[in-house]
């Protein structure tokens, strides 16, 4: 039993020579092609491979199979691959290497068109390119209304908070000039476009994000969201910083119950 | 869209988050009646499956599973991970084992969260 395993690992080695030597031999040639001597290498190898593991099986110490199973299915790999006929070295015809050498000299980026002509780095990339196109990657849905992310409290808050502070510099703007005046037109047209946005905001959110099992831990969500989008109307309307100010309690009160529907 | 082979899924929207992001490409295993006889393995409780739903596929935790149903006596409940913004069996009801397209393996990217997923 033993000479017999010794004779085979001796075929077994012999055959990866072959394979190995082969690939140093044609390691220069421009044209890389399987020489005869790496297919039978390679064949060598898987027989002498599975007869080895037949041996291993008969014995009493425990296989492993994994090994033996990745094993050979690089070799079967490595034949199909080899088995493909253009791709073993055929006898050369005259005229054959300068066709071969046009077709390949600019080996960047190129894509051969006729892979009988051009043997070189085509086969491999054509290989990976129908894998990446067999095994493009399908949407799958995590599905909720709209692109989730968006549903953000901190927008209305920042409204509010622009709101307040445009309230603030109106009531600083002493209107001298025209370029006072100016400034304080585009102070109020801030102030009711964000007030206005206020509104915007938390009503998407009141609508699109909470969902009737919400309302168990913001039990006065309705009634929140009411007083809110009111608040922020009479904000839009006067300039008044007591209001200002409780538009930004309302809103960041808001906020909370927004993070306590998550928690 | 699927068939009865290893495919690979790209998530889009967030109800898996924070297990599954937006752009993570899966590798999945083909299950329900696309399932390879020897892969056809019902889904665990916890595992992440591909299910389609009204024409387009979901993914989703299943929460629990089987859940009798009057349609079918085998149906999967099927929940997303971020329950804040996800459309699941809490809205449209338990999933028929025959809806079921696949089983997650592994993510293959992008680089940085390649692995598996639990």
């Amino acid at each position: 039993m033993d000479a017999a395993q010794l004779a085979l690992v001796f075929i077994h080695l012999l055959g990866m020579a072959a394979v190995v030597g082969g690939y140093f031999a044609g390691i220069r040639s421009v044209p890389k092609r399987l020489s005869a001597g790496m297919v039978h290498g390679t064949l060598l190898q898987l027989l002498s491979g599975v007869l080895l593991l037949g041996l291993a099986e008969m014995g009493t110490e425990p296989v492993n199979h994994a090994k033996f199973g990745i094993k050979i299915a690089i070799t079967v790999v490595l034949l199909l691959i080899s088995s493909a006929p253009h791709l073993v070295a055929a006898p050369t015809r005259s005229g054959d290497s300068i066709r071969h050498l046009s077709c390949c000299r600019h080996l960047g980026a190129h894509e051969c068109r006729d892979r009988r002509i051009c043997k070189v780095g085509g086969n491999m990339r054509n290989i990976i390119k129908t894998l990446r196109a067999e095994f493009a990657p399908v949407t799958v849905h995590a599905h909720c209304d709209i692109p989730c992310g968006i549903y953000d409290p901190a927008g209305a808050v920042t409204a509010a908070k622009t709101v307040a502070r445009m309230v603030e510099l109106i009531g600083q703007i002493d209107v001298t000039d025209h370029a006072s005046r100016n400034k304080l037109v585009r102070c109020i047209t801030a102030k009711e476009e964000h007030a206005e946005l206020v509104k915007h905001e938390v009503q998407v959110i009141w609508s699109d994000y909470f969902k009737p099992e919400h309302l168990a831990k913001v039990p006065d969500l309705h009634d929140q969201v009411w007083k809110l989008l009111k608040l922020a109307s009479k904000n839009k309307q006067n300039v008044d910083p007591a209001a200002a100010v409780e538009l930004v309690a309302a809103t960041e009160a808001f906020a909370k119950s927004f993070a306590a529907s998550k928690a | 869209m699927t068939a009865r082979r290893i495919w690979r899924a790209v998530v889009a929207e967030r109800s898996m988050a924070p297990t599954l992001e937006p752009g993570d490409t899966l590798l999945v295993a083909p299950a329900g009646p696309y399932g390879l006889p020897w892969l056809r393995g019902t889904p665990r409780i916890g595992s992440i499956v591909i299910a389609e739903r009204e024409g387009r596929l979901d993914v989703k935790r299943v929460a629990a599973w089987p859940v009798d149903t009057l349609q079918t006596p085998d149906a999967l409940w099927l929940l997303g991970d971020n329950t804040a913004a996800s459309n699941d069996s809490r809205q449209g009801g338990p999933v028929p084992l025959s809806a079921l397209r696949g089983i997650l393996l592994f993510r293959t990217g992008p680089s940085g969260r390649r692995g598996r997923v639990r």
